[in-house]
C-alpha cells in the first residue's frame, strides 16, 4: 500500500497554507476596494482644500486685474500659488512612470504660499472643513477667532442639543 | 563639595513697575536703552548711564531711570521684544498673534541718549493664528522672523517706511515654535520648538525659504537659542530637560551641517533663556590653540543664573577641536522664588560685563559680573 506519507505528515501545514492562500486572495480584493474608497476620501479632502486655494487665488487675480495692479507683490504671490497648485497631480501615476513628487511637502508649500498671500492681501479666513485641514488627519485646532468657512457644513450636520429621550444614552 | 567659583555678581539695579510677570528684555544695540515686556501688555523702557565715582576714580556706577511705558495696544500678553540693529525700531510679539512695530517720532534732539518723542505703532503685522512667541531681526536688519504656537515661522522683509512684506511661511515644525534666532553674520535662521528639535532655514535664490537641516538630541522642548556672536560657528540651545547643548557648524561646502559638541548640565529645571556674550580675541597657548568663545549666561525655572566660560581648543597635532566649558559664576534665587524668564548680556561697549534678567515677579534686575 502506497501511502503518501509526505502529505500525511504535513497535513496541518497544508491546511494552513490552503487557508492562507484563500484568505490572501480574499483580502487582496477587499483591500483594493477599501484602498480605493480611502483614496477617494483623502483625495476629496485634499482637493477640497486645494480647490479653495485655487478659487481664492483666481478670484483675487481677477480683482487685481480689474484694478490694474499686475506687478504687485500680491500678483506675484498669486502666480506662485497657482503654479504650485498646478503641479499637484490630477491623475494617478502609472506603474511605468512612478511619480517622484513629495505630496505632503508640496501641500505644505501650497499652504505656506496661501498664508503669505493672505498676509499680503490683508485677508485671512481660516478654512474649516470638518475640523481638520490636513490630509494626514491631524486635527489642527487653529483657534482662529476670525470667520470660518465651513466648506460643506460638515461640522454642522449632526447637532445633538438634547438627547432624544430626556435622559442620556447610558447603558 | 563647595568650590568657590571665580566670578562674583553684583546687583546693580532692581527695576519694578510691571504689574504682572515680565517675559523678555532686550538691550538697544546703539542707545543706552533697555526694554522689557510683560503679561500686563506694556513695554517699559529704561534709560541708563554710567557714572564714574570720582573719589575712587575707578568704580563705574550704572544708574537706571524709567524712560517711558508703552501701553502697546496689544490685547494680550506681550511675550517678546526685539530691537532692530539700527536701534531705531522696536518689535513686540504678543499672545494676541500680532506683531507691533514701534518707532519714536522724529524729534530734533542732538543727544542720542536723551528720551525724545512718543513711541508710536508704525505697523501691525498680522498673520499668525495663535500666540506669537518670539521675534528677531537679522544682523543686517532687513529681515524679521517671528514664530508662534501655530507651528509656523514667518519671515518678513523690512522695507522703508515700516512696510513689511511677508517673504515666507515655514511650516516645518510639528509643534509649537518657541524661539527664533538669526546667525550673527549670515542669513541663516534657527528655530526651536516644543517638538524637541531645532531647525535651520536658508533662503533659496529662487525666492523660497526652506528648512536646510534639523538638529535633534534634546530630550524635551527646546526653549531658547543663542548663536556664538562673533562668527556664528556655534549655536547654543537650552531645553526643558535642564541641559544646554552646543552645536558646532561643520565646514561642509554647499550644505548646512551641525554636530552636538557639548552638553552643559547644571540646571535642575528647564532652561528658559540663554545669552552668549562675545569674548576678547583668542589666546595662543603653547602647543594648542585656545579660542575663548565668550561667556554663556543661562537661567530658568530653578531661578539660578549660571555663567559658563566656553573655550574652543584645537589640538595642534590631531587638528581636532574640542569645546570645554566651566561654570565661572552663579546666582541662586536671582528673582527669589520666581522663575527667571529672560536673560541678556549688554551689547554696549564698556558694559560687556553687565547683564539683565527678568522673571515672574515682574522685576527687571541688572547685574554686573566680575570674573
Amino acid at each position: 500500500m502506497d501511502f503518501d506519507l509526505e502529505s500525511l505528515v504535513n497535513v496541518e501545514q497544508s491546511f494552513y497554507d490552503e487557508g492562507y492562500k484563500d484568505g490572501f486572495a480574499h483580502g487582496r480584493i477587499h483591500g483594493l476596494i477599501e484602498g480605493r474608497a480611502l483614496g477617494r476620501e483623502k483625495g476629496f479632502e485634499m482637493w477640497e482644500e486645494l480647490g479653495f486655494y485655487e478659487g481664492f487665488a483666481l478670484m483675487w487675480k481677477s480683482i487685481l486685474e480689474a484694478q490694474g495692479r499686475r506687478e504687485d507683490r500680491a500678483a506675484n504671490n498669486i502666480r506662485h500659488l497657482l503654479d504650485l497648485i498646478f503641479q499637484f497631480p490630477r491623475m494617478n501615476p502609472s506603474a511605468s512612470e512612478p511619480s517622484e513628487l513629495d505630496i505632503p511637502k508640496l501641500f505644505r508649500q501650497i499652504r505656506s504660499r496661501y498664508k503669505v498671500l493672505c498676509a499680503t492681501l490683508g485677508a485671512k479666513p481660516t478654512l474649516r472643513a470638518g475640523g481638520s485641514s490636513s490630509p494626514t488627519g491631524d486635527v489642527d485646532d487653529l483657534g482662529g477667532t476670525q470667520e470660518s468657512h465651513s466648506a460643506d457644513g460638515k461640522n454642522q450636520v449632526w447637532q445633538i442639543d438634547k438627547p432624544a429621550r430626556g435622559e442620556g444614552l447610558s447603558f | 563639595m563647595n568650590v568657590d567659583l571665580p566670578g562674583k555678581f553684583e546687583l546693580v539695579a532692581e527695576l519694578e513697575g510691571h504689574d504682572d510677570r515680565a517675559w523678555h528684555i532686550a538691550w538697544n544695540p546703539t542707545r543706552n536703552l533697555l526694554a522689557s515686556c510683560s503679561a500686563d501688555k506694556t513695554v517699559r523702557l529704561y534709560n541708563f548711564s554710567s557714572s564714574t565715582n570720582q573719589s575712587d576714580g575707578t568704580t563705574n556706577g550704572l544708574t537706571f531711570t524709567h524712560n517711558t511705558t508703552i501701553p502697546t495696544g496689544h490685547t494680550k500678553t506681550v511675550r517678546a521684544v526685539a530691537w532692530s540693529p539700527s536701534g531705531k525700531t522696536l518689535a513686540t510679539a504678543s499672545f494676541d498673534a500680532n506683531i507691533g512695530i514701534w518707532a519714536q517720532e522724529e524729534d530734533n534732539e542732538e543727544a542720542e541718549d536723551s528720551p525724545s518723542g512718543e513711541w508710536e505703532c508704525m505697523s501691525l503685522l498680522e498673520g499668525h493664528e495663535t500666540e506669537c512667541k518670539s521675534i528677531a531681526y537679522s544682523s543686517t536688519g532687513t529681515l524679521l522672523a517671528s514664530c508662534s504656537r501655530d507651528k509656523t515661522v514667518w519671515i518678513w522683509e523690512v522695507h522703508p517706511d515700516s512696510d513689511f512684506e511677508c517673504m515666507g511661511v515655514l511650516m516645518e515644525h510639528t509643534q509649537d515654535v518657541k524661539c527664533v534666532a538669526w546667525h550673527p553674520t549670515e542669513e541663516i535662521l534657527a528655530s526651536a520648538s516644543y517638538d524637541d528639535t531645532i531647525k535651520l532655514y536658508l533662503d533659496d535664490p529662487s525666492d523660497d525659504w526652506f528648512c536646510a537641516t534639523t538638529l535633534t538630541g534634546h530630550g524635551s522642548t527646546v526653549w531658547t537659542l543663542a548663536w556664538e556672536p562673533l562668527q556664528g560657528g556655534y549655536l547654543a540651545s537650552g531645553s526643558d530637560d535642564g541641559t544646554i547643548r552646543i552645536w558646532r557648524r561643520l565646514p561642509v561646502k554647499g550644505e548646512l551641517r551641525f554636530d552636538c559638541v557639548a552638553v552643559l548640565e547644571g540646571h535642575d529645571r528647564s532652561v528658559y533663556s540663554i545669552s552668549w556674550s562675545p569674548s576678547p580675541p583668542s589666546v595662543v597657548v603653547e602647543g594648542e590653540q585656545q579660542c575663548e568663545l565668550g561667556l554663556l549666561a543661562s537661567t530658568g525655572g530653578d531661578g539660578i543664573v549660571l555663567i559658563w566660560q566656553i573655550t574652543e581648543t584645537t589640538e595642534a597635532d590631531s587638528g581636532k577641536t574640542v569645546i570645554e566649558h566651566k561654570i565661572v559664576a552663579r546666582i541662586d534665587a536671582a528673582h527669589g522664588v520666581f522663575d527667571v524668564n529672560s536673560i541678556a548680556w549688554c551689547p554696549r561697549t564698556g558694559l560687556q560685563d553687565v547683564l539683565a534678567t527678568t522673571g515672574d515677579d515682574g522685576h527687571v534686575k541688572v547685574w554686573k559680573i566680575h570674573v
